[in-house]
């Protein structure tokens, strides 16, 4: 039974859906992980997907029946008892939305698996920054938590080249431009995705015989 | 241009923070510093020469560090001469850089080989190879190691004497050739899967080794073939696979591969163990510790300085230049910075007439660059 309530942003969204993925009888990234966990997300977000919507993402009915309606507070009040910077723009307020949503989660709903699940590390390190160390039950990962996830738990489907291969494709969706034509940025970027490759060997060195 | 006779020098030695690739004997790139860098490369070069085995190295290190200027110092064929005395044979020196777009990877690094050889140099070589094997033996010879006829004969093709030919077949090396030249040339199919490109590109290179020949191909920005997707990745590391495997001789590759970090466990984790299993000798490019830099300034400035009993760092000071490495961070003491930060005091000395660098003037410098930075 799922049990992991995975808080979506539209980027990490549309990155999982891009990557192929054709295994579980899935045809993306995302398809797959959906199988595992239940997604859900603001209506900011929903939008910010629609936006950008492709073929390979689930249709305008199935995504809206992801949308979380804050119970607690209304999305204005959520922002204003979280944040300092009151934004007069649209600036991460799908970052901010969706953080809404995982407190809702935890505070009405009761749920205790909450993953808040990101790739614009500006909103972590900004936006996000003081109220992510607020609220410690809600974990914060980015997509290629989201591949580590499905390979712990679907190995024998999953496979290391499979599991290496979508790590590959998304570094390429989330590296900018100005990533890579700044070499240090390039290099940190290199250098994440190396460990994350090393955290694949050691999951695999946890199931290995003998 | 500036005059820096009054700094003791007769140019500025720093203003090259990138080099160039051509160079000729009025202007031989010089080493400055370094130099178990240096030896470690002469040794490989040495042991290519002498040997003749297939080499595939990793060179990698952060950016700045000396990478391309090593790939642009080796290129001097005078110079490699003179490692390996009793070697006969030519010496052929490529220098490429990775390509930006995955898609087409394999085309594009296969078309730079091709234009950085010239289709005259091709010409002339493959014609000089059919003459000394025969057409029939060298065809033969082709075809078994490229395993592929059709392929072995295109390279024959490219040493066809007759003019007509050599035009079609410079369009069929960039896939422009129609059907009907095709057809004209007797080849049954352009250049099209990038195991098409790894053959063709062998077939050519073997018949640069032809006499005791030896090919060094230098690939920079290696780290670029990483921000490709799987696919293209997987396509690309394939090709090179492919064009490095049936290359069993003959053949020295450098691959310059620019990364901040000092693991080499993260340089394989990156590469994957298909390249990397083929990497014959890994050379790290370290950063400068503070002596390393005052023996890079020594070098660079003997060859411009115009007394040479006025200190041997002039117009700098052993003192001025550790105050100057005090103030770059370790991870960025490489050649490039050392030469963007001299070359900008020096003119900065100069654009306030003095004769000497002190430390003021450094301190200055860097008050400027913070403005800018």
């Amino acid at each position: 039974m799922k049990s992991i309530y995975v808080i979506i942003d539209a980027s990490s969204y549309i990155n999982l859906s891009t990557v192929e993925h054709r295994f579980l009888n899935t045809d993306t990234l995302l398809d797959a992980f959906g199988e595992e966990v239940i997604l859900r997300y603001s209506s900011t977000v929903n939008q910010e997907i629609s936006s950008h919507w492709d073929n390979n993402m689930p249709d305008s009915l199935k995504r809206s029946a992801k949308i979380h309606q804050l119970e607690k507070y209304g999305q204005g009040e959520y922002e204003k008892r979280l944040f300092d910077d009151i934004s007069q723009t649209s600036r991460d307020q799908g970052e901010k939305d969706n953080f809404a949503v995982a407190l809702d989660l935890f505070f009405i709903q009761k749920k205790m698996n909450l993953v808040f699940l990101t790739d614009d590390d500006k909103a972590i390190s900004g936006c996000l920054n003081e109220v992510k160390d607020a609220f410690p039950i809600i974990k914060i990962w980015n997509s290629f938590d989201a591949v580590l996830f499905l390979y712990s738990l679907k190995r024998k489907d999953f496979f290391m080249e499979a599991a290496e291969n979508a790590l590959q494709d998304l570094h390429k969706l989330t590296t900018s431009d100005n990533e890579k034509t700044d070499p240090r940025k390039m290099s940190e970027r290199l250098k994440k995705l190396a460990r994350y490759k090393k955290y694949l060997e050691r999951i695999e060195k946890l199931h290995k015989r003998g | 241009m500036q005059d820096y006779t009054k700094l003791n020098l007769q140019e500025n030695p720093f203003k090259d923070i990138t080099p160039l690739l051509d160079q000729d004997e009025s202007h031989r790139l010089i080493w400055a510093g370094m130099p178990s860098l240096r030896q470690n490369l002469e040794e490989i070069h040495r042991q290519a020469l002498i040997t003749n085995s297939r080499q595939i190295i990793l060179n990698w290190g952060t950016f700045g560090v000396g990478k391309t200027y090593a790939a642009f110092y080796f290129s001097d064929q005078v110079r490699l001469k003179e490692l390996a005395e009793d070697y006969e044979g030519n010496i052929f020196h490529v220098y490429i850089r990775t390509p930006k777009e995955g898609r087409n990877a394999p085309k594009q690094i296969f078309r730079d080989i091709m234009d950085s050889f010239s289709l005259s140099s091709l010409n002339s070589r493959i014609q000089f190879v059919i003459n000394e094997r025969g057409e029939e033996n060298l065809l033969k010879f082709l075809s078994r190691r490229i395993k592929s006829e059709a392929f072995a004969k295109a390279v024959l093709l490219l040493g066809d004497e007759n003019p007509e030919m050599t035009e079609m077949m410079s369009r069929y090396l960039y896939s422009n050739a129609t059907k009907t030249e095709l057809k004209k040339m007797g080849l049954a199919r352009s250049l099209d899967l990038s195991s098409d490109f790894a053959k063709m590109l062998t077939g050519i290179l073997l018949c640069f080794l032809e006499q005791k020949g030896r090919v060094f191909l230098w690939i920079d920005e290696m780290e670029d073939l990483l921000f490709f997707s799987a696919k293209e990745y997987r396509m690309i590391s394939q090709f090179l696979r492919d064009a490095f495997d049936q290359m069993n001789e003959g053949l020295t590759v450098f691959m310059n591969f620019t990364l901040t970090e000092p693991e080499q466990d993260t340089v394989r984790l990156l590469l994957g163990d298909a390249l990397w299993s083929r990497i014959t000798e890994n050379v790290r490019f370290n950063e400068l510790s503070a002596s390393d830099g005052l023996l890079y300034c020594k070098e660079l400035l003997r060859q411009s300085q115009i007394q040479t009993d006025s200190g041997e760092y002039s117009p700098f000071s052993e003192v001025s230049l550790r105050y100057l490495f005090e103030r770059i961070p370790q991870s960025y003491m490489t050649p490039r910075e050392i030469n963007k930060n001299c070359n900008g005091i020096l003119n900065l000395a100069l654009e306030s007439g003095e004769s000497f660098v002190s430390e003021r003037i450094i301190s200055e410098w860097f008050s400027k660059r913070e403005g800018f930075d």
